[in-house]
């Protein structure tokens, strides 16, 4: 039998470009930042994937960064969302609670 | 003593061992390749390249100054591998899945299921992976198969592998890649790559000519004109005339040097197109199941595909055999010997799937990338062995 990791595996990969969105809409963060916040939960993620994600985001004009000196180290790339990812971000949730919305429904 | 190679990553200089440069290249360009439909290439990559010199640093404080090979791993194992980006639109049907739709009318071709090479867990290119998936086995029994015919085949198997890679596009995962290049892979396509692939083998090969050419002359000159020639060449002069070849190469047993020159030439001319024709075969049955097409016409619904297929094998051995029948003979009748005309067809084999290998790591980053990791194992092991 499947564990429900990894029953929702693939789930889990698709939901990660929402859950990035939903991070960068709470804060302005960096990778490192993102990295972080990710690790301890089921999205946890390694630049490797990261930074090509971000990459695509940003070319649909959903988020922007923006340089920021730091104390320590070479200057950081701060991610914040667009008015157009902002947008995007309430469209996936609102399906993302249709979604679940339907389950809870299912259920009873 | 140590070799050490210093690299900048995004301004900073870096200190690596030899075996850490060869690991960071090998990632770098395996990212290279899997980010290469990317606009955002160089962004992407030198964003990577900062974040691999912030973990070298990060590591190298506690210790020396040099990147050694396990810091490296670890840097790099961190990082995790670098993935393209699934595909912007979203996604109307799964790729493997088998045809599920019960209206057989309906336009069939976008979800019937498509090889692709599946480079997840590959050991080379991943092309036993996607084989596996097409038909439904087991990769291991794949495996298991491919190396039990390349025992009996010769480097025909190996050949198969080297042309599938070239033609076999890879997917990710399934559903990425039919997303990302679904229309752009077709039949015509296929076939011209596969004809400038068949022109550059054969022209390399014809620059080898000049030297198998004097050998030959040579085999020739030291073989006697026994009966047994007699016996091989009869075969030869039928075939030819039914060929139309010139009425030199139909004269039996006492053929002079030139004549058997000539011979030899035709019989390396029958290996070229036996060459050809196995490679354009094998590019149609490949095109045949990643698209489920031929040449823009799709097959009848009602046809299952291992007809097809089975009838596919059927021409290439019709015109197959006849051509290897072609090439012995004609090796025979410029050797005077059956046995010494297999040894060359057999070398010829050799030497053009070795070409074909050389062009493949030409053109295929992803067989670069493996060779590197290969050297760097073969290395590990060496430095493991030798205390070092």
């Amino acid at each position: 039998m499947t564990s429900p990791e990894d029953q929702f595996g693939g789930i889990r990969k698709g939901l990660l470009e929402f859950a990035l969105l939903t991070l960068i809409g709470a804060e302005r963060v960096y990778v490192a930042d993102i990295l972080a916040r990710l690790a301890s939960t089921p999205f946890a993620t390694q630049e490797g994937t990261l930074y090509p994600l971000l990459s695509k985001l940003r070319r649909e004009e959903f988020v922007d960064y923006e340089w920021v000196e730091s104390d320590s180290g070479p200057p950081r790339k701060y991610y914040s969302l667009t008015k157009k990812g902002r947008a995007r971000l309430g469209d996936l949730s609102a399906y993302w609670k249709l979604l679940d919305k339907t389950l809870q429904h299912l259920g009873r | 003593m140590q070799r050490v190679i210093v690299v900048t990553l995004s301004g900073h200089s870096y200190s690596l061992a030899a075996p850490a440069y060869d690991a960071l290249s090998a990632y770098l360009e395996r990212a290279e390749f899997e980010l290469s439909d990317n606009p955002d290439k160089s962004d992407i990559l030198s964003d990577i390249e900062e974040a691999i010199g912030a973990k070298c640093a990060l590591h190298l404080s506690a210790r020396g100054d040099v990147v050694t090979a396990e810091i490296m791993a670890r840097v790099l194992d961190e990082m995790g591998p670098v993935q393209a980006s699934p595909p912007d639109a979203p996604r109307t049907h799964s790729t493997f899945g088998a045809n599920a739709t019960s209206d057989p009318s309906a336009e069939t071709n976008a979800s019937r299921k498509r090889l692709y090479r599946i480079r997840d867990g590959a050991m080379i290119a991943g092309v036993c992976a996607g084989l596996g998936a097409y038909f439904g086995i087991d990769v291991t029994v794949v495996r298991l198969m491919a190396v039990a015919l390349g025992l009996l085949s010769g480097g025909g198997v190996l050949l198969f592998y080297l042309l599938a890679m070239f033609i076999v596009p890879s997917a990710h995962t399934s559903e990425q890649w039919a997303q990302a290049h679904g229309v752009a892979f077709n039949a015509q396509e296929i076939i011209e790559r596969a004809k400038r692939e068949v022109e550059r083998v054969s022209k390399r090969v014809a620059s080898d000519w000049r030297e198998g050419w004097s050998a030959k002359a040579r085999a020739s000159k030291t073989t006697t004109a026994g009966s047994s020639s007699h016996t091989h060449s009869e075969p030869t002069g039928h075939r030819a005339r039914w060929f139309g070849v010139p009425e030199t190469w139909n004269q039996p047993a006492t053929l002079g040097p030139s004549s058997r020159v000539a011979a030899g030439i035709a019989g390396y001319m029958f290996g070229i197109v036996s060459a050809a024709w196995f490679v354009a075969s094998i590019a149609v049955i490949l095109v045949l199941l990643n698209t489920g097409r031929l040449f823009g016409f799709s097959l009848p619904p009602g046809v299952p595909l291992w007809h097809v297929l089975l009838a596919a094998g059927l021409v290439y051995a019709a015109i197959a055999l006849p051509l290897r029948s072609l090439r012995m003979a004609s090796y025979a009748a410029a050797s005077g010997h059956s046995f010494a005309g297999r040894v060359v067809g057999e070398v010829l084999t050799l030497a053009t799937t070795v070409a074909v290998g050389a062009l493949v790591m030409i053109a295929q980053p992803e067989v670069r990338v493996y060779v590197a990791r290969l050297l760097l194992t073969v290395r590990a092991i060496h430095e493991n062995v030798s205390g070092t």
